[in-house]
């Protein structure tokens, strides 16, 4: 997502083909030298400001959120094409107060809105791992919903200064063809009852269709992950649905509370319509519990 | 065309003692911060441009890395060129100021933001300009978006007439040239801090110019690295015959100190890999995973954690 003039233009171009929006033609031909700094007032982004009225219409977003969710990203990001971000979630999922939804808001990107991640109180705990995308110098928020309906957002700002490090570009056609397979490990010993971490990594190219292949000098089509479900016992504990903003190789660490000994699910659905999925059982008896990846 | 160095260290006290006092005079000559760096004579016809070893920023106007020249009987070699177009103009006017001898060769010894922007102002006078062949390559590929990150730094009258400039003149592998009248051995390791690393040395006074394998006083920061290959390197430096060491960032050193490089490199992948197996997360181990002895290192804030984060992927990936 790192654009020179001359890729910002093919952007658009790329946009266009897939039904972009005009309104982010506009903000798109900023130069860089107008782009978010980190003494700007977070809430005064009018990408945010256009986000927040059409996502949430009136409601209030609390801005001091920190004993609902707190977000760390680095301050400084040496590829912008993956930059770690952990939401910590400062309360237990329980069945009268637990968070229902994360929202992911990256102002400066070209698509600015990453995608939502969805939890019950068989979640365990709504905190999540993940690593995003981000365009240049931007401010990164996390909305989080509760089951009441209130919104508390966190808020960082990211430079993401490097560039001379990412990858000469890989063959498209092999990142394809890898893609697919699915981990997903439990960490740790399983206690029923207790949160436990899950990580689930995805092998796909996660392609934005706006960098250019260096090698090739080409545009590649977008084509990434849409959809993620994770079920324990058939009951959804995380439901992600998201879009290139999430970087390569998709990695998401999250919890979930096993009760009894039970499968832990991973389904997974690409733009291609390719689906993916990953299962591991569950139980308190200590070992390790490998899990299997199938592509139907 | 292969060459073969001689393992055993020069003997003679005198001339030791006569180069260790040249590595402690020659401190840089600093007028303020951000203002061109003097040349300094570290050697018999070597001239040594110290940067500040910070990270880039507008109060150093992106002069943080060394660079440097060679005067021969017949001509100058210049090793390494900056940030910046600007730059690369001010230090051929520092050039013209110690010698009239004609500038005849530039090398460039990695793929770095801070090594090699100053090119275009060499090759706006023919000055040929060499590397080896895989950075002339990720020269072409990488150095745009580079340049389009030092804009954003720097700003634009800073980074003004800079451009990428791809080399005209590579060499696949270690081999020794003439230029200006001075015999110098181009030293390629394989992969290293980048995949085409070279190191220069002036044969006849043994100033060493380290490029990217080696940086004193500052935490390397890990762009397209291999580390395995990066530790032999640092390894085969130790035979060669050179006497002061030229880092890529940092004052000079003398060839033992080449060592602390290597050490940071050996424990940055010590505790990543712990961190790793041990099931950390990649958040957490950008904080936890520390090298205590380096701490006090420039850049360390910033970059031990990015150096973190690179390592920790690469493990993901295998």
């Amino acid at each position: 997502m790192i654009t020179t003039g001359a890729t910002r233009r093919a952007v658009l171009r790329g946009l266009l083909a897939a039904g972009g929006t005009l309104a982010l033609l506009a903000t798109f031909a900023i130069h860089p030298a107008h782009a978010a700094q980190p003494g700007d007032d977070p809430d005064k982004n009018a990408r945010w400001q256009d986000f927040r009225e059409g996502m949430f219409k009136g409601r209030p977003v609390d801005t001091h959120g920190d004993a609902v969710i707190k977000l760390d990203a680095p301050a400084r990001a040496a590829d912008a094409a993956v930059v770690p971000i952990a939401i910590a979630a400062q309360f237990p999922q329980t069945p009268s107060r637990y968070i229902r939804k994360l929202y992911l808001f990256i102002d400066e990107n070209p698509e600015p809105y990453g995608g939502s991640f969805e939890f019950t109180p068989d979640s365990g705990l709504a905190s999540l791992e993940t690593r995003v995308r981000v365009e240049d110098y931007t401010f990164l928020r996390v909305i989080a919903e509760t089951n009441d309906g209130h919104l508390y957002s966190a808020v960082r700002f990211v430079k993401a200064s490097g560039g001379c490090s990412a990858p000469a570009g890989k063959d498209d056609a092999a990142a394809e063809a890898d893609a697919g397979l699915v981990r997903l490990q439990p960490q740790g010993r399983t206690v029923f009852g207790k949160p436990q971490l899950v990580q689930l990594m995805v092998r796909h190219p996660n392609r934005t269709g706006m960098a250019m292949n260096q090698v090739t000098r080409l545009y590649s089509s977008a084509y990434f992950i849409r959809k993620v479900q994770v079920t324990y016992a058939d009951k959804p504990v995380m439901t992600a649905n998201v879009n290139f903003s999430i970087s390569e190789n998709p990695n998401f660490r999250f919890y979930f509370t096993p009760r009894a000994n039970g499968e832990l699910k991973a389904h997974i659905e690409d733009t291609k319509n390719r689906q993916f999925e990953a299962q591991v059982a569950i139980s308190s008896q200590p070992g390790a519990q490998q899990s299997t990846s199938t592509t139907p | 065309m292969r060459i073969r160095w001689k393992a055993a260290a020069r003997s003679g006290a005198p001339a030791v003692i006569a180069m260790l006092m040249l590595v402690t005079s020659a401190r840089p000559v600093w007028a303020g911060p951000g203002d061109m760096p003097v040349p300094v004579a570290v050697a018999q016809g070597v001239y040594v441009m110290q940067g500040s070893g910070d990270a880039v920023a507008p109060a150093n106007r992106g002069i943080v890395a060394n660079n440097g020249f060679i005067v021969g009987a017949s001509g100058v070699t210049v090793i390494d060129t900056g940030s910046s177009y600007r730059y690369g103009r001010a230090l051929i006017e520092a050039i013209h100021k110690v010698t009239p001898l004609p500038i005849e060769l530039v090398i460039i010894t990695h793929q770095a933001a801070e090594f090699v922007f100053g090119a275009s102002a060499f090759r706006d006078q023919d000055v040929p300009i060499l590397a080896h062949r895989r950075t002339a390559e990720l020269i072409r590929e990488r150095c745009a978006i580079c340049l389009t990150k030092l804009r954003r730094t720097l700003g634009e009258e800073e980074m003004a007439g800079s451009r990428v400039t791809v080399p005209d003149r590579t060499v696949d592998g270690s081999t020794q040239i003439e230029s200006g009248g001075r015999q110098l051995a181009l030293l390629h390791f394989g992969p290293a801090s980048t995949p085409g690393d070279l190191a220069v040395l002036d044969t006849s006074t043994g100033v060493l110019f380290a490029g990217g394998l080696v940086s004193v006083g500052r935490i390397p920061e890990l762009r397209n690295e291999n580390i395995p290959g990066w530790l032999d390197a640092l390894q085969r430096l130790q035979v060669t015959d050179a006497r002061i060491v030229v880092p890529g960032f940092g004052p000079l050193a003398e060839k033992q100190d080449v060592a602390q490089t290597g050490v940071y490199l050996r424990q940055l992948d010590a505790g990543v890999r712990r961190a790793y197996e041990a099931g950390v997360g990649l958040t957490e181990a950008m904080h936890s995973v520390q090298v205590p002895d380096f701490s006090r290192y420039k850049l360390y804030a910033v970059a031990q954690p990015q150096n973190v984060q690179r390592l920790y992927l690469q493990l993901e990936n295998q």
